[in-house]
């Protein structure tokens, strides 16, 4: 009995890998649903990887397209040898997306028979979630205390770092680095105690509850 | 993934949305995130608040004062006030001279103080700077039914200054709940308020040492205020200076109290 949480933990990531395996299946076999669940699945994640990685929402935005059209085609193809990979490998497509962007490189447009139903990926699928989340976040940050929202706006918009930041409001670099820690735990917690949504509904396999 | 308690991201999400993560760890965070639903919650909470940061108007800071000279301003008004309060006294002093022959109250010398040697010879004006007032709560405004009924049931009460409802339903926290730490520490301060310095040293002091958290800062704050109404100067200023080595909320406050017991030790 004592290894209990480890065998639910194992089941667990059996249970995921082997969702994968058929979402996977099903998208090789023509399935246009699975596609369907496949994007809804993965457009919140990859749009975080993209917005981090570019620093830059609205490039983000842009790309998040064309990494789930890549996605679907290679999947379509039957390019992923080990479907429980499958977050490895959109991964590794939206770095590719993000690479060749900044490279410069001119992508080959993609002749897609895309279906009916896929999520509309240019005008965000998931609007009102994130506006939800837009509002929380205003509300977090009119919860800092002025100097603490200076200091997340250089650190997390202007890309400052801590010894720049305290140069600038004269304080000290440990100072700007405490408070900047504490600020960002705040923000997140404030999100996660006033957004009641239990957040390990949003994403489970694709399935919204 | 579903078990996870978000500690990936606490770890790494600011180095992550700032760029400073090196590229390996990054990838086995974005690996872990594309999985679990509450690490990608918090990826996305604090994307957004940087999206709500970079339409925020820019604040003009004036430079804040800086602290050896701040310290020294208060320095000097504390002195003022003591010489003030000196020459008030001996004023009074010098107007009563026939009391001074009136015998000491019979009662004064019969009982001795309750608090019978306190750990520091500090005069009574210690305990006077003692700050036991409840910390601000901001209720969250939830749709619906909360997870934590019990906490959400304690903060209720303890909004509505009811203490002792309060520590009555925060007892009722589950340990492994994500808000047990908050809920500790509130029940601590409700303690503190209610006059149960003992339960509610135990409950901060647990806060204080646990390491890092939104609480710790406080507690070592009101761990000091505990410590004050108890005339113990020496653990006063070491919560004190705790507090004010965390340069958080309770900086100023923790500072201008060292100054004031320099001040009343002195008299």
């Amino acid at each position: 009995m004592s290894d209990e949480p480890g065998v639910q933990k194992d089941s667990l990531s059996q249970e995921a890998a082997l969702e994968k395996e058929q979402l996977v299946a099903a998208i090789v076999g023509g399935d246009r649903e699975a596609e369907r669940t496949f994007a809804l699945r993965y457009l919140g994640p990859v749009r975080a990887m993209l917005v981090a990685r570019s620093r830059n929402p609205d490039l983000a935005g842009d790309l998040l397209q064309d990494v789930m059209i890549e996605a679907i085609c290679a999947l379509r193809r039957g390019q992923l040898r080990e479907p429980p990979k499958l977050s490895s490998f959109v991964i590794a497509i939206a770095r590719n997306v993000l690479n060749s962007h900044f490279r410069g490189e001119v992508r080959r447009p993609v002749s897609l028979a895309l279906p009916d139903n896929l999520p509309d990926l240019a005008s965000n699928a998931n609007g009102v979630e994130d506006q939800e989340r837009e509002m929380l976040a205003l509300r977090a940050i009119a919860s800092l205390e002025p100097l603490d929202q200076s200091i997340l706006q250089m650190t997390l918009v202007d890309g400052l770092k801590p010894g720049v930041i305290a140069e600038r409001l004269r304080l000290n670099p440990e100072v700007v680095r405490q408070r900047k820690l504490r600020a960002t735990r705040r923000v997140i917690e404030f999100v996660r105690r006033q957004s009641q949504t239990d957040s390990a509904v949003h994403l489970v396999a694709g399935q919204r509850k | 993934m579903i078990h996870c308690t978000g500690k990936p991201a606490q770890d790494c999400l600011g180095s992550y949305l700032e760029g400073t993560l090196p590229e390996d760890e990054a990838l086995k965070f974005e690996e872990h995130y594309f999985d679990c639903p509450v690490c990608l919650a918090q990826v996305q909470a604090l994307q957004a608040v940087a999206l709500g940061l970079r339409n925020q108007p820019r604040r003009e800071f004036k430079a804040p004062i800086p602290w050896p000279i701040g310290l020294a301003a208060l320095g000097a008004i504390a002195a003022m006030l003591l010489v003030c309060f000196m020459s008030l006294r001996t004023m009074r002093e010098g107007q009563k001279p026939a009391v001074a022959t009136v015998p000491a109250a019979p009662l004064q010398q019969a009982s001795p103080s309750p608090k019978a040697n306190p750990p520091s010879a500090a005069p009574a004006t210690i305990s006077q700077l003692a700050d036991l007032t409840l910390p601000a709560f901001q209720a969250s405004n939830l749709r619906g039914e909360s997870r934590d009924s019990a906490f959400e049931a304690g903060m209720k009460a303890y909004a509505s200054q009811d203490c002792a409802g309060a520590v009555k339903a925060l007892a009722l926290v589950p340990p492994e709940d994500e808000d047990a730490r908050a809920s500790r520490f509130y029940s601590g301060v409700c303690q503190m308020h209610e006059g149960n310095l003992a339960g509610a040293s135990q409950q901060l002091r647990g806060i204080a040492n646990a390491g890092d958290s939104p609480q710790q800062e406080a507690a070592f704050y009101y761990l000091a205020q505990i410590a004050l109404e108890g005339n113990d100067v020496a653990m006063a200023r070491r919560n004190l200076a705790h507090t004010v080595q965390l340069h958080g909320d309770f900086e100023a406050r923790a500072r201008t109290q060292l100054i004031g017991m320099r001040g009343a030790e002195g008299r």
